[in-house]
């Protein structure tokens, strides 16, 4: 998660050039070591083992390591070693600029600090970006006070205690979902509650019942359609009929795994089928929390907001 | 090998579907994108066993699945569901669904569900 956030902020610097980029996301890729390949290569794990855990993060929200302890296959000393070899992927942008030489050391450095100056993230929040630690990166986008106020003055309709932290849960495990389904390039670049939200495109689905909600992806077409492409494993280069159907499905199936977790917490809610929208704007008189997220295939936004807001 | 009806409203999905069983060895015998289209193609069918989503516009699929334990009470349907618990899913259990899968699919807990409900 830190190559992408660092990446994407040279790129937004001109440090890098969308090749360069392209081509540092390619060898990352090729070099990208996940938690149950160091547990079969270290000899913690089966590759059944890791299999069976694979399998059961489709349907629970827990990640690889969390199975894998409850499940036997793991003690927590194991786990802590294996993400204490995985953390320093985190290296793995800054060792690729350096070996392709078009970062000399101090430029590196002062790239660095730059970026941590500049992106407004704690010592700590950095550090979470580091560990791929997404429920504490997703915090530091709801820290800011304005944002929370509004959604926790929101009229909401239906039994929610912490309003705020919901919606919060909800962007967390979105985020999980796009490192999971779509590409591990996932970078948040700012939160903001507005009272209207202008778009090209927008694919939309209400979540009913005891809570009242209404979640949107919105952006440009050639974006959406590489974000769904990803996502349906198919190639897709315009919003046409399959792209729109791929993003709702991406939305469908996050909003199924968010209200199977609310299930549990005695929650019962349904979801109507994903609407799409071109060139209007979303009216709210409550709050539009509006979340931008950058992938590879483009920026997009995430919104959520109670009731149904009116489309213009 | 088993002939299969799909009932979904995603593009995406159906696909997704056809490719997993096709590979395992099954026809085919019709794609659906709505719970009436779903229901009337059971009738001119048949088929061995029926996919169905749960949430698709118009008519659902819990709506499909009832007019399709009506006109046939031994027809084999398995669920398709972004949702993993709730009472949807319990209500399409108790009016004959024979089992269910969560969304995204994942190829061999679709090919071990149909398997079972074929079997048994």
């Amino acid at each position: 998660m830190f190559s992408h956030y660092f990446g994407n902020y040279l790129l937004g610097r001109r440090l890098l050039t969308p090749a360069q980029y392209k081509e540092i996301l390619a060898s990352l890729d090729s070099v990208h070591v996940k938690l149950g390949m160091l547990a079969i290569e270290s000899g913690l794990m089966t590759a059944q083992q890791v299999n069976e855990v694979h399998t059961l993060q489709m349907t629970l929200d827990k990640r690889f390591g969390e199975i894998a302890v409850e499940r036997g296959c793991l003690t927590r000393e194991n786990l802590e070693g294996l993400l204490g070899t995985q953390n320093k992927r985190h290296l793995a942008l800054s060792q690729a600029l350096l070996d392709k030489g078009w970062f000399s050391f101090e430029q590196l450095e002062d790239a660095l600090a730059d970026f941590k100056h500049e992106t407004n993230l704690s010592d700590a929040e950095i550090q979470a970006v580091k560990d791929n630690d997404v429920d504490a990166l997703v915090a530091a986008y709801f820290r800011n006070a304005e944002l929370t106020a509004a959604l926790e003055a929101a009229p909401v309709e239906g039994a929610v205690d912490a309003p705020a932290r919901l919606i919060q849960d909800y962007v967390a495990l979105f985020v999980r979902n796009l490192v999971r389904f779509v590409d591990p390039g996932v970078v948040i670049t700012g939160s903001a509650c507005v009272s209207s939200h202008d778009f090209e495109w927008s694919v939309s689905q209400e979540i009913t019942g005891s809570v009242a909600m209404r979640t949107a992806i919105t952006g440009e077409g050639l974006a959406l359609a590489g974000m769904g492409g990803r996502f349906a494993k198919m190639d897709l280069a315009e919003m046409d009929a399959v792209a729109q159907d791929a993003i709702g499905e991406l939305l469908n199936c996050h909003n199924g795994l968010f209200l199977s977790k609310l299930s549990n917490d005695g929650l019962d809610l349904d979801l109507s089928p994903p609407v799409t929208h071109h060139r209007r704007t979303f009216l709210s008189r409550s709050s539009l929390c509006v979340i931008s997220i950058t992938l590879p295939t483009g920026s997009f936004e995430l919104l959520i907001t109670w009731g149904s807001p009116a489309i213009a | 090998m088993a002939r299969i009806l799909i009932v979904d409203d995603s593009i995406v999905s159906r696909s997704n579907l056809r490719r997993i069983l096709e590979e395992a060895g099954h026809e085919v015998a019709g794609e659906a994108g709505d719970g009436a289209s779903g229901l009337e193609q059971y009738g001119q069918l048949r088929p061995d066993l029926v996919t169905m989503d749960i949430t698709m516009p118009g008519m659902s699929g819990l709506d499909c699945l009832k007019g399709i334990m009506e006109k046939d009470p031994t027809a084999k349907v398995v669920m398709m569901t972004a949702i993993g618990q709730g009472p949807k899913i319990m209500e399409a259990l108790e009016s004959g669904a024979c089992h269910y899968v969560t969304k995204p699919f994942e190829t061999s807990k679709v090919v071990e569900a149909i398997s079972d409900v074929l079997c048994s």
